[in-house]
C-alpha cells in the first residue's frame, strides 16, 4: 500500500482532502483475485464444453470386473481411473466430467430464470407497494407454504421427469427469495432521497428503476445467486436421488451421489468424488460472488 | 443551458418586472386516507420573485414539505391527493400543464430541488460526474463533451475543489458539506428558474452551513434563480431569505420581510416560534416551548388554528378563522388581534 500511496503522491495531493483513492480505477489487484475461483471456473467451463471428446472413457461403459476400484494413490488402484469406479464399474473421474454440463447448465437457467421472475416480482411489489405487493407477497407466501420436493412430485407426475422438471421445480421454489430479499431492499431503496430527487428531476418510473434501483441491488443479487449455486446443484441432487431429475443415461453430480450412498461404507470414494465436485463448485462461486460484491461496490473497491 | 439563455430568459421577466416568477395563490391540498380527508395544505398564498429566497418555516407537520409537492406535483398517488388553486410559474399555470410537459420542461428543469440529507441524495454507485451530468442528458441539454465541460463549470461553481480530476469519483470520496454543494451543482446544472431547497442545512455542522449559505447567495446573484428554502431553523431564515412564510397547520399564518418578522412578528405563532430560540450568555431555567400541538388536520377546528395554544385567545377566536391583513407593505398576517377586533 505505501508504494501505491508513494505512486500517486502528485495526484493525491489534490483529493487527499476527501480520502484519497489509493489505487487508480482500473488497475488490478492481484492479492485479492478470487485464484481459487478462477483455477476452478475454466475446468468446469472445459468440461462442460468439451463433451465427449475430452472424457477419457466411456461413462455408461459397464464393467463389473472392475466394479470399486479405489482411487489411484491407494492399494489396488489403477491409473487408468485415476478417481476409481463405482459399482458397476464405470470411471468416476468421467462421470463427473460429464456431470459438469448438466449440473451446471441446471444452476445457470434456474437461478438466472428465478433470479429474474424474483427480481422483478420484488422490485413491483416493494416500489409500487399496495396491492400489488400484496398480491405478488401472498403468491410468495403460498409457494413458500408448499414443500417443494411434493411441488417436484406432482410436476413429476403431470410433466415426466426430465432436466425441464428439474429447471421448472427450482424455479419455483427459488424465485421467492428473491422476491422477499429485494423487495425489502427496494423499499428502503426507494426512502433514499436520490430516487425523490430523480422523481423531481422528471425521471420515470422506468428511469429509477434502471439506474437507481437495479445498480444498488446488484451486490444483494450477486451474492444471493452465488450462493444458490451450491443449493440449485443438491437440489438437483435430490430431485435426481428420488428419480424425479435427471435420468440415465444422462449423468449428473446428484445423480452420482444418488447411485453411490449404498457402498459408503466399503467405497467412500464413490460418493466422496461427486461431493468434492460439488463443494468445490460451489466455493468458487461463492468466493469469484464475493469479489465481484466487492469489485461492484465503489466503498469496497478502494479498499 | 448556456449563460446567453439564462440572460434571455432573465429579459423576458424583465418585460414583466413586477409581477412574481412564481404566484401560488388558493392553494389546496387534500388527501384521502382512510381516517378521512387530511386537509395538509389548505389555503395557501405564496409568490417568489426572479432572485429572491423566500423561507417557509414552521413546526413539522405544518404543510411546508406538502405544499413544496404540489408545486411539482409529485404527491403519492395512493394518497388520493386533490390539488386545488393555482400554480403559475412563469405565467404558466403548472395545475393545468400534462404530466408529460410537467416532467419533461418543469421538474428538473425550470424547477430543481435539493433535499435535507446529503448522504442519501446520492447514489452511491455513480460516479459525481455521472450523476451532476444526469439532468443535463436526461432533459437533452447536452452531451458527451459538452455535458462533461457543463459539469466541471457547475462543479467549479459550487466550489469542489480542482473538479475535472474529481469527476470519477464516488459519492463516498466525498464530506458531507461537499457532497451536499455537489447535489445543489447538480440541481442548479440545468439553470432551473426555481430552487426548492428542503431543510438544505440541517444535517450540516454550523460552518459548512454558512459556506452553504454563501455559495447560495452566490448562485443567486449569477443566475437570478428564484429559491424557497425550507427550515425550521429561523437563524439559517434570517441569515439567508429575503422574505418570510410562516405556516401553521396547513396555512400561512404571516408572511413579511425578513427585517419585519424577527423585529414585528404580529402573529402570537411567530412570537412564540422567536421567543423559543436559545440566545447565547442568557441564562435560562427553561427554554421556552408552546404549550400543546398543533390540531389534526383531519377536521381541523373552525377558527384559528393555534387558538388552542395561543396566550392571547379570545372567544372569537374559536368562531371564525381571522382574514389575513395586511399590516405594512408586504407584512401579512392572519389573527384577529391585528385585525383590531
Amino acid at each position: 500500500m505505501a508504494d501505491l500511496t508513494a505512486a500517486k503522491t502528485a495526484s493525491a495531493a489534490d483529493s487527499a482532502i476527501a480520502g484519497a483513492p489509493l489505487r487508480r480505477r482500473g488497475a488490478i489487484a492481484w492479492g485479492t483475485l478470487p485464484w481459487f475461483a478462477l483455477l476452478v471456473f475454466p475446468v468446469l467451463i472445459v468440461c462442460a464444453l468439451g463433451g465427449e471428446l475430452l472424457l477419457p472413457h466411456d461413462p455408461n461403459a459397464l464393467d463389473l470386473g472392475i466394479a470399486f476400484l479405489p482411487p489411484a494413490w491407494l492399494d489396488g488402484g489403477n491409473w487408468a481411473y485415476p478417481l476409481g469406479t463405482d459399482n458397476m464399474g464405470r470411471d468416476l473421474l468421467t462421470r463427473i466430467m460429464a456431470g459438469t454440463r448438466i449440473s451446471l447448465v441446471v444452476a445457470l437457467y434456474a437461478i438466472l430464470i428465478s433470479g429474474g421472475i424474483g427480481t422483478a416480482a420484488g422490485m413491483l411489489a416493494g416500489y409500487f407497494g399496495g396491492r400489488l405487493d400484496a398480491l405478488i407477497m401472498r403468491l410468495v407466501d403460498i409457494q413458500m407454504s408448499i414443500p417443494s420436493l411434493a411441488l417436484a412430485l406432482v410436476l413429476a407426475a403431470v410433466l415426466g421427469p426430465g432436466f425441464e422438471t428439474v429447471v421448472l421445480v427450482i424455479v419455483i421454489t427459488y424465485w421467492t427469495w428473491y422476491a422477499r430479499i429485494v423487495r425489502g431492499e427496494v423499499m428502503s431503496l426507494k426512502q433514499r432521497d436520490y430516487v425523490a430527487l430523480a422523481r423531481v428531476a422528471g425521471c420515470g418510473t422506468p428511469t429509477i428503476f434502471r439506474r437507481h434501483l437495479l445498480p444498488n441491488l446488484l451486490n444483494t443479487l450477486l451474492v444471493l445467486a452465488t450462493l444458490q449455486v451450491g443449493q440449485v446443484i443438491i437440489f438437483e441432487a435430490s430431485l435426481s436421488f428420488l428419480g424425479l431429475g435427471i435420468q440415465q443415461p444422462d449423468v449428473s453430480w446428484g445423480l452420482m451421489l444418488a447411485d453411490a450412498r449404498n457402498y459408503i461404507t466399503n467405497a467412500w470414494w464413490a460418493i466422496t468424488m461427486p461431493g468434492l465436485a460439488i463443494m468445490a463448485t460451489c466455493l468458487a462461486s461463492n468466493l469469484l460472488g464475493d469479489w465481484l460484491r466487492d469489485r461492484f461496490d465503489p466503498k469496497r473497491r478502494q479498499l | 443551458m448556456s449563460h446567453a439563455d439564462i440572460a434571455t430568459a432573465r429579459a423576458s421577466t424583465d418585460a414583466v418586472r413586477g409581477a412574481p416568477m412564481l404566484d401560488v395563490r388558493n392553494l389546496t391540498t387534500h388527501l384521502t386516507l382512510r381516517r378521512g380527508v387530511v386537509r395538509a395544505v389548505d389555503g395557501v398564498d405564496l409568490h417568489v420573485h426572479e432572485g429572491e429566497t423566500l423561507g417557509v418555516v414552521g413546526e413539522s407537520g405544518s404543510g411546508k414539505s406538502m405544499t413544496i409537492l404540489s408545486i411539482l406535483r409529485l404527491l403519492p398517488r395512493q394518497t388520493g391527493a386533490r390539488i386545488g388553486g393555482s400554480i403559475v410559474l412563469d405565467g404558466q399555470d403548472l395545475l393545468q400543464v400534462s404530466e408529460k410537459t410537467m416532467s419533461e420542461v418543469y421538474r428538473g428543469r425550470k424547477i430543481a430541488m435539493i433535499s435535507q440529507d446529503p448522504l442519501t441524495s446520492l447514489n452511491p454507485v455513480f460516479t459525481i460526474g455521472d450523476q451532476v451530468g444526469a439532468p443535463l442528458r436526461h432533459h437533452g441539454i447536452a452531451r458527451g463533451e459538452a455535458a462533461r465541460r457543463r459539469v466541471v463549470e457547475v462543479l467549479d461553481s459550487v466550489r469542489i475543489p480542482s473538479p475535472d480530476a474529481r469527476l470519477n469519483d464516488y459519492p463516498h470520496q466525498f464530506s458531507g458539506g461537499m457532497r451536499q454543494r455537489v447535489v445543489t451543482g447538480m440541481a442548479i446544472a440545468s439553470a432551473p428558474r426555481l430552487l426548492v431547497a428542503d431543510e438544505p442545512t440541517s444535517a450540516l455542522d454550523v460552518t459548512i452551513q454558512v459556506q452553504m449559505m454563501a455559495l447560495f447567495r452566490k448562485i443567486q446573484a449569477q443566475t437570478g434563480v428564484g429559491i424557497i428554502l425550507i427550515t425550521h431553523d429561523l437563524g439559517v431564515a434570517a441569515s439567508i431569505c429575503h422574505r418570510v412564510a410562516v405556516m401553521y397547520a396547513g396555512r400561512i399564518v404571516e408572511t413579511a420581510d425578513v427585517r419585519t418578522l424577527y423585529k414585528r412578528p404580529a402573529h402570537p405563532y411567530t412570537q412564540a416560534l422567536l421567543n423559543s430560540i436559545p440566545h447565547f450568555g442568557q441564562k435560562k431555567e427553561r427554554l421556552f416551548a408552546i404549550q400543546g400541538s398543533p390540531p389534526s388536520l383531519i377536521d381541523p377546528p373552525a377558527g384559528c388554528r393555534f387558538a388552542a395554544r395561543c396566550p392571547h385567545r379570545k372567544p372569537l377566536c374559536d368562531d371564525a378563522y381571522p382574514p389575513e391583513v395586511e399590516l405594512e407593505s408586504g407584512h401579512r398576517v392572519a389573527c384577529w388581534l391585528a385585525s383590531g377586533t
